[in-house]
């Protein structure tokens, strides 16, 4: 039921969101490395990779954005797409920060919290899997309710998660810096899913927009 | 010959308004170009004056006998009173227009068709209505459709696009079909041309209204149409173009303004009633009472003071 330059942009977004999930997997591995090793020599080359495929994702986007407007699709269309698109893009990059800011802040995060942050990463990890899944779904006709409402739960889940972290951080006896620094890092954790939960938004204004 | 002027100077006034309820939203929405719609205003307007305009000009000829100074004084005094409609801002009926300013020549000769006259006039109040029984009927039809067929994003906007565009060509047929009589109608019955040439002036003139001075009405009914949303413009130019097109088919001139005032009303009933707006239904009055008495004060004042002077 696709016109041929439809189908093209379709191809084009899906390479694009497999771009986002190479970048996904390499930021998982790359934290979890971070956590275990921070003083790991190698940990700048792994954050690299993290951040070649944030580039390379931002690159594709970049590419969609001129199909969309070269290939004269209807404003209509072109206008929520762009949107989703430019919304979900924020969230490799803050992959990408995320490890920059282990890098580069020397953060060493306490044996203690370790499993509870990781558990916090998946959750936020769940949280852009969602979103990606429900973006794709729009081009596939497809019903993405339940999707989007567990966008909804996954970013509650991460909430609570992230305030418990941060009050268990601050109750330990660490030096305030120290907190502080690891309440950033959790507070900017938590941030995945608050973008995913934007993604989610938009994605239901396209949908109530063309609901009959 | 010069007669004629006032025939042409009516279907332009009438060109220039009406296309507006056939394109506006699809140029407003930028899912057509101002240029590729007026065009194909103009192609659909000859095409349905042409094939299936001859019965409305029947029905208006019936009205009131003419001679050529009445043909002349009528259709000046409508298209005055379209004009000054359109300076107002107001939501114009040409074919009331036209019927008052019959009715005005008709006052002064002491010669009206009453029963050619009451057809009109239930058709003025059948078009809204119709217009809003056709959109309750077609806008969950063809959404049950559109729902069924589990369309993606780009595809079902394409699909809306095209919707917006063959509506619009439909429309601007069965303003062709419907409204050339308002325009060149007169003429037939007191010779100045035939059927055929009626229509194709009519017809021409409309489309000559549509092409060169339509853009801001249509800018304007396209603002206050696509609130509605793509499916919904689409579903109100269609039922417009249906109905129009039915009242063609009878043989009586009706408004393609207050038939897409109908279309959003009805659309208006199905999305909630917080969308209808008494200043709309206060227009709807005003063009049933105002336009005709305006134009036959026009006819009245133009046939017995400058054509009979």
């Amino acid at each position: 039921m696709l016109w041929k330059k439809e189908k093209t942009i379709i191809k084009e977004i899906e390479d694009y969101l497999d771009q986002v999930d190479v970048c996904r997997s390499r930021f998982r591995v790359c934290i979890e490395r971070l956590l275990t090793q921070p003083q790991d020599v190698e940990n700048q080359a792994i954050v690299e990779e993290v951040h070649r495929s944030e580039s390379k994702a931002d690159d594709l986007r970049r590419s969609i954005e001129l199909q969309l407007y070269q290939r004269a699709l209807i404003p209509e269309s072109r206008g929520d797409v762009l949107g989703l698109l430019e919304t979900l893009d924020v969230i490799p990059g803050m992959f990408q920060s995320l490890c920059y800011q282990f890098l580069l802040e020397k953060i060493v995060f306490p044996e203690l919290f370790r499993e509870r942050y990781m558990h916090l990463v998946e959750v936020n990890i769940k949280a852009y899997d969602l979103a990606r899944q429900a973006v794709l779904g729009l081009f596939y006709n497809q019903d993405v309710r339940d999707l989007t409402d567990l966008v909804d739960a996954v970013e509650s889940d991460s909430d609570h998660i992230e305030r418990d972290l941060i009050r268990d951080i601050f109750n330990s006896k660490m030096d305030k810096a120290d907190k502080v620094l690891l309440k950033e890092i959790v507070i900017n954790t938590g941030d995945i899913s608050d973008r995913a939960e934007t993604v989610k938004d938009r994605l239901i204004l396209a949908i109530v927009k063309r609901k009959i | 010959m010069y007669r004629l002027l006032s025939g042409i100077f009516m279907g332009w006034s009438l060109g220039s308004n009406d296309s507006a309820n056939i394109f506006g939203t699809a140029v407003f929405s930028k899912k057509l170009r101002y240029r590729t719609a007026v065009i194909l205003c103009a192609i659909f307007v000859i095409a349905g004056a042409l094939l299936e305009g001859q019965r409305g000009m029947r029905t208006l000829s019936g009205l009131v006998d003419q001679t050529a100074d009445s043909a002349f004084a009528a259709t000046l005094a409508a298209g005055l009173t379209v004009t000054l409609m359109s300076v107002m801002k107001l939501p114009v009926s040409t074919s009331q227009a036209m019927v008052g300013a019959i009715i005005g020549i008709g006052v002064i000769r002491g010669e009206v068709n009453f029963s050619g006259l009451t057809k009109v006039v239930i058709a003025w109040v059948a078009t809204p209505v119709g217009t809003v029984l056709a959109t309750l009927t077609i806008y969950p039809l063809i959404g049950l459709m559109l729902r069924m067929m589990r369309l993606d994003i780009f595809t079902r906007d394409l699909l809306l696009k095209w919707g917006l565009i063959i509506a619009g060509c439909y429309g601007a047929y069965a303003l062709g079909a419907n409204n050339v009589a308002n325009v060149t109608g007169l003429y037939i019955q007191t010779g100045q041309l035939n059927a055929f040439q009626a229509a194709l002036l009519g017809g021409g003139s409309i489309a000559l209204g549509a092409v060169t001075y339509s853009r801001n009405v249509m800018m304007t009914v396209g603002k206050k149409l696509v609130p509605l949303d793509p499916y919904g413009a689409f579903i109100a130019v269609f039922a417009m173009a249906v109905v129009v097109h039915t009242f063609a088919i009878i043989g009586v001139p009706v408004s393609t303004s207050q038939a897409i005032i109908g279309s959003v009303l009805g659309i208006g009933i199905l999305k909630g009633m917080q969308t209808i707006k008494i200043r709309t239904l206060l227009m709807i009055l005003f063009g049933w009472v105002g336009t005709p008495v305006i134009a036959l004060a026009f006819a009245y004042l133009i046939f017995r003071f400058i054509v009979r002077f």
